[in-house]
């Protein structure tokens, strides 16, 4: 048994479709450049409907885009609605009572009709205060729940189409259609548009009867007529003769409907004007109350929460809180696919053979004459239904305990054990890769859940989201999860609309040409209103943060934001801003030379630290990171992947610290090892111009490995946000000339007391053993030595060619190659030393950073250990 | 296309001498540097060309008469703040491409400022040709042919208006240097790789990577 809103049988989500006009072929923008396809234009607006929420609107759901420019709008929809209410061959009254429940007895008809005008108009100025104009209110548009409730649809079309400009046919009906827009189609028209329509909405509701049906010429006719009457509506009722069915109404309705009529738009009253006229005096439990379920595409302030918290803790039912977008993607994930659909109707998309199409005659500009317009460019208000049932049966068969676990991990008071086949099946599932996972709808039901409590409740929840992520992130919940784990709270709506966003500066040119190059290939990011955020934002960042600059390649950092938080700017830039704040501190400054420069050479001795034979191979060939590498780190790879690799790819970024981006470039170089050992310069070079395809799941995975045996100190920059103190900060030639990097000796007292271990999953630790390697002469080293540390002194260390001296020392090293090394010694020798044993192909060689003075206290006697 | 026939890239290496240059791309951000080496590297055209960060490397190979002339192209950023990058790759450089965008006047300054730097900066023989690209965009034209010609004789620059979209001169210029460009030059033989830690120290000016 469900409650809302897949209770309602009468649900479902349907699918309407329309071709957008196509460009005439090769005109291209001013700039040279093909125009933007008409549907995606419409793409990038359609994303602003998604936002709008009132529980008498028809909830958008998705745009798609089909071949000819077809645009195909899914929506919730509902099998009823007023014109089917008219045209049914049962009495309206009778129609009503076969498909509506009522608490008690029916209320009578025209109660009915004004309860719903009074829905609509309210659903009407919601839009209007949000500047939008339905335009083509009608009797179908009006749908109807079993509840008898009003779900306002098609009111996006006039938004998306920019008020029909980019589609072949008129958005309205002219029946509906007021005369000042019948006189001007092309002009720009008030929202007071919508109250006309209503007006004749209510005309035919209150008389139980379409009126207008007659030939179009006709209709319009009828139309201009009533603009130069003195009572429009007398017109109207003369034309249809009803004027005494007219009259028998009740002077409420009647004084509503003249009102709406009004010709002069000043004295047509504006939704918000209506809603206090005496027929619309009535009370709607559900308008008053906002809906329950998370809010579809925001986070909550801080002074939600307490409210949240109580309202979780009386665990209400799962399928009460999935609001439709939630649903949809359900759909989505039970294979469902509006455009497969929709080509499955054969009558719906008519398309004639294209022979038929050809033009007589086509001018050298590309415009054609005299081609016959096929029919399918018409704009047809023919809603298709998606089948549901798959959903409906899946989302039957979920454990109930879902929701109640998702709610228990929040509360330490509830400490329960997960429960155990939910546990167990979630950790098998998340073992398979990670692009099955993210469509196994089973998975992704149990991810949600567990996401969509947590989500709800952040900033509270900040730790266990944290925890959480690190298992993987479902995508539906990606943009929030981002969010929290950078931390953005607080009222950043305020911060960002205070940001000038708007006045030229000299940056604009740049930021102008280079966001039509930004991650292009991406259908929403291409849209017009893409182009416009991606400049509010990057403008915004700029102003915002004075002491850096627009460096090309933040417009690719902003772009997985944008397309996350496509409908909230405010967001997105928050994310922005804290993600370069804590992974690109000071990479913007106008001299960033010495940042980036000391950046890379960290990254050529963790390459060497890793993998030296490969890193000397590069470093012989010339194929310095200055080369290859500056795009990888200044963009944080999102100038070389596609956005759905960069996803993967910071999903894991984003749980770890700043030495995180340097390991994945070492784990790009080691996916390509075997390559680039073979290659010379230009083949390495040419195989980073074009990025190649890596797998993105090993790489993320080698990443990780590659981090977790790092010790931090390893990735020191004397220019991170939060340098880690006590270290020495190098100059950029020690940096060039040490390869290998140096170990703190916190870290590397940690790396000595651990033991290798297996932790609590199982896996082995990545922590090795720990061989240190003195190399002060043996009277120094007599006189006090770490413990455990193998001497070598540096001038018996290697033979002439290089090679390891034998001694039974030196054995203990060659024993050792693959574990940590460290070294220590006075600065030059321990250098040489470490750099010999580089050459010689030892890996995780690293230089202790200390001296030996400070380091006396805590030395040991010599032990002997041969 | 008519400036194929004359042996455009990929005719494939015949018998002869075998040359190497080095040649670097400057100009302003969005001129089309990076559209001018896809065209002539591999025949496309990007009309949503990634913009270029650092440098981008490529090579095409073309052949003159016996002589095969493989060239080693360093397409580089065309921000102003890159340009402490700049000297990295025009350094050691045989030859070098400035281009501006015809339809916009202030490239055009921008790249006076570049073949001025280059004459200074580069090696003293260094082939450098002005182009004049998105030719395809007449109407827009705000850089006269006259003037742009002018100058380039007034410095001995070999000058083409191009188009990488429409692939006009593209070729073209690429073959042109390719002449200019000695041939007997021992020097020029295996190519020489650009030397990153010497020019790394030269330039003081701030900014990336300088
Ligand atoms: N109409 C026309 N457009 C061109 C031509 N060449 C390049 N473009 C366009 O101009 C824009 C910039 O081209 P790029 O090749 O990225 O410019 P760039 O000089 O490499 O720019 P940076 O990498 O920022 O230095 C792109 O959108 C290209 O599609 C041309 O010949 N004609
Ligand atoms: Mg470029």
């Amino acid at each position: 048994m469900y409650p809302t809103p897949l209770a309602s049988p009468g649900l479902s989500f349907a699918v309407h479709s329309f071709l957008a006009s196509p460009h005439a072929r090769n005109t291209c923008g001013h700039n040279g450049l093909p125009l933007t396809p008409n549907s995606v234009r419409i793409l990038g607006r359609f994303q602003a409907l998604k936002k709008l929420t009132h529980p008498c609107l028809a909830t958008y759901l998705d745009l798609q885009r089909g071949k000819h420019e077809r645009v195909v709008i899914v929506c919730e929809s509902y099998e009823r609605n007023c014109q089917k209410l008219l045209s049914s061959d049962k009495s309206p009254t009778a129609e009503i009572n076969s498909f509506a429940h009522f608490d008690g007895s029916p209320p009578d008809y025209p109660e009915v009709v004004r309860r719903i005008f009074y829905e609509s108009l309210h659903a009407l100025a919601y839009l209007h205060r949000q500047n939008f104009v339905h335009h083509s209110v009608s009797l179908e548009s009006i749908q109807l729940t079993d509840a008898l409730h009003v779900k306002l649809s098609n009111h996006g079309t006039y938004f998306i189409t920019e008020n029909g400009a980019c589609v072949p046919f008129p958005i309205g009906l002219p029946k509906y259609l007021p005369p000042e827009v019948l006189l001007d189609p092309k002009g720009l028209h008030s929202p007071k548009t919508d109250l006309w329509s209503l007006g004749i909405v209510l005309l035919e509701l209150a008389l139980r009867k379409e009126l207008f049906n007659f030939e179009l010429e006709e209709q319009i006719a009828l139309v201009f007529e009533c603009a130069s009457s003195e009572k429009p509506v007398m017109c109207i009722l003369e034309r249809h003769k009803l004027v005494y069915e007219y009259l028998c109404l009740s002077e409420q309705v009647r004084d509503a409907i003249e009102a709406c009529l009004s010709v002069p738009l000043e004295h047509r009253p504006s939704s918000e004007e209506l809603l206090s006229h005496p027929y619309c005096d009535m009370q709607i439990e559900m308008l008053e109350e906002p809906p329950k379920g998370l809010p579809s595409h925001e986070l909550i302030g801080a002074d939600q929460i307490e409210e949240c918290i109580e309202n979780s803790s009386q665990l209400p039912e799962a399928w009460e809180v999935l609001n439709l977008h939630e649903l949809y993607y359900f759909w989505r994930l039970t294979g469902g696919d509006a455009l497969a659909e929709i080509s499955k109707q054969r009558d719906y998309i008519r398309s004639r053979p294209a022979i038929f199409g050809l033009p007589n005659l086509t001018l050298i500009e590309g415009e054609d004459c005299g081609a016959e317009r096929d029919s399918s460019y018409y704009y047809r208000d023919t809603y298709l239904r998606l089948p549901m049932d798959s959903l409906r049966e899946r989302l039957k068969s979920v454990d109930p305990d879902i929701m109640f676990i998702s709610i228990s991990i929040l509360f330490e008071r509830f400490n329960f054990e997960r429960h155990r086949s939910e546990s167990f099946t979630t950790k098998t599932a998340s073992e398979l890769p990670l692009v099955i996972r993210e469509r196994d709808i089973e998975y992704q039901i149990r991810r949600i859940f567990r996401f969509r409590k947590l989500v709800e409740l952040y900033p509270l929840t900040g730790r266990a989201i944290q925890l959480e992520a690190a298992i993987d992130i479902p995508p539906y919940f990606r943009g929030h999860v981002w969010a929290a784990l950078l931390g953005a709270q607080g009222d950043y709506h305020a911060e960002f609309d205070e940001i000038d966003k708007d006045t030229p500066t000299p940056m604009d040119r740049q930021i102008d040409v280079d966001i039509p190059r930004c991650h292009q290939y991406d259908q929403l990011l291409c849209s017009p209103v893409a182009h416009m955020k991606f400049r509010r934002l990057l403008k915004a960042w700029v102003s915002s943060h004075p002491q850096y600059v627009y460096w090309q390649g933040l417009d690719s950092l902003c772009a997985p934001f944008l397309s996350l938080h496509f409908n909230n700017e405010a967001l997105a830039y928050q994310c922005l801003s804290r993600f370069v704040d804590k992974y690109l501190h000071k990479f913007f400054l106008q001299d960033n030379s010495q940042v980036i420069k000391e950046y890379l050479a960290v990254f050529s001795r963790l390459v060497t630290y890793h993998d030296p034979v490969l890193s000397l191979h590069l470093q012989k060939e010339d194929f310095i990171p200055d080369l290859y590498a500056i795009p990888w780190f200044l963009t944080m790879y999102t100038h070389v992947f596609a956005l759905h690799k960069v996803y993967h790819l910071w999903d894991a970024l984003l749980l770890r610290g700043e030495a995180f981006p340097l390991c994945v470039g070492v784990a790009i170089l080691t996916q390509l090892r075997e390559q680039l050992l073979t290659f010379g310069f230009n083949e390495c070079i040419l195989t980073f111009t074009d990025m190649p395809e890596l797998d993105i799941e090993r790489l993320v995975k080698d990443a990780v490995d590659i981090f977790d045996s790092t010790p931090q100190s390893i990735c020191f920059r004397s220019h991170s946000k939060r340098p880690i103190s006590g270290m020495t900060p190098l100059s950029l030639e020690t940096l060039r000339e040490e390869l290998t990097p140096r170990i703190s000796t916190d870290d590397f007292f940690i790396a000595l007391s651990a033991p290798s271990s297996k932790d609590a999953s199982g896996r082995t630790t990545l922590r090795e053993r720990v061989l240190v390697l003195d190399v002060r002469p043996k009277e120094e080293y007599l006189e006090g030595c770490l413990r455990g540390a193998v001497n070598i002194p540096k001038d018996v260390a290697f033979t002439p060619e290089g090679k390891l001296a034998s001694c039974p020392e030196a054995s203990a090293l060659a024993a050792h190659k693959g574990n940590i090394i460290v070294v220590f010694g006075n600065e030059e020798d321990r250098r040489k030393v470490a750099n010999q044993l580089v050459h010689l192909d030892y890996r995780h060689v690293c230089i202790l950073d200390t001296t030996v003075h400070d380091i006396r206290i805590r030395m040991s006697p010599p032990i002997c250990l041969y | 296309m008519s400036n194929r026939a004359q042996g455009g890239p990929g005719n494939g290496a015949t018998a002869g001498k075998i040359c190497q240059f080095k040649l670097v791309l400057l100009g302003e951000s969005a001129v089309g540097k990076s559209s001018l080496v896809l065209r002539f590297v591999k025949g496309q055209f990007h009309e949503y060309q990634e913009s270029t960060i650092g440098a981008a490397f490529l090579t095409q190979t073309v052949c003159l008469d016996d002589t095969t002339v493989k060239f080693e192209i360093w397409d580089t950023a065309g921000q102003e703040r890159y340009h402490s990058l700049a000297p990295m790759y025009y350094r050691g450089a045989q030859a070098a491409i400035v281009v501006y965008d015809l339809t916009n006047p202030d490239t055009f300054s921008r790249a006076k400022t570049w073949v001025k730097e280059l004459q200074r900066q580069a090696s003293p023989n260094i082939v450098i040709a002005l182009a004049g690209n998105k030719a395809d965009l007449a109407s827009k034209r705000a850089v006269e042919t006259a003037e742009a010609q002018a100058y380039a004789d007034e410095n001995q620059l070999l000058f083409m208006e191009t188009s990488a979209k429409t692939a006009t001169n593209v070729n073209d210029i690429f073959l042109a240097i390719a002449k200019k460009l000695p041939k007997n030059d021992a020097a020029n033989q295996q190519g020489q790789r650009l030397n990153v830690a010497q020019s790394a120290e030269s330039n003081q000016s701030g900014g990336c990577c300088k």
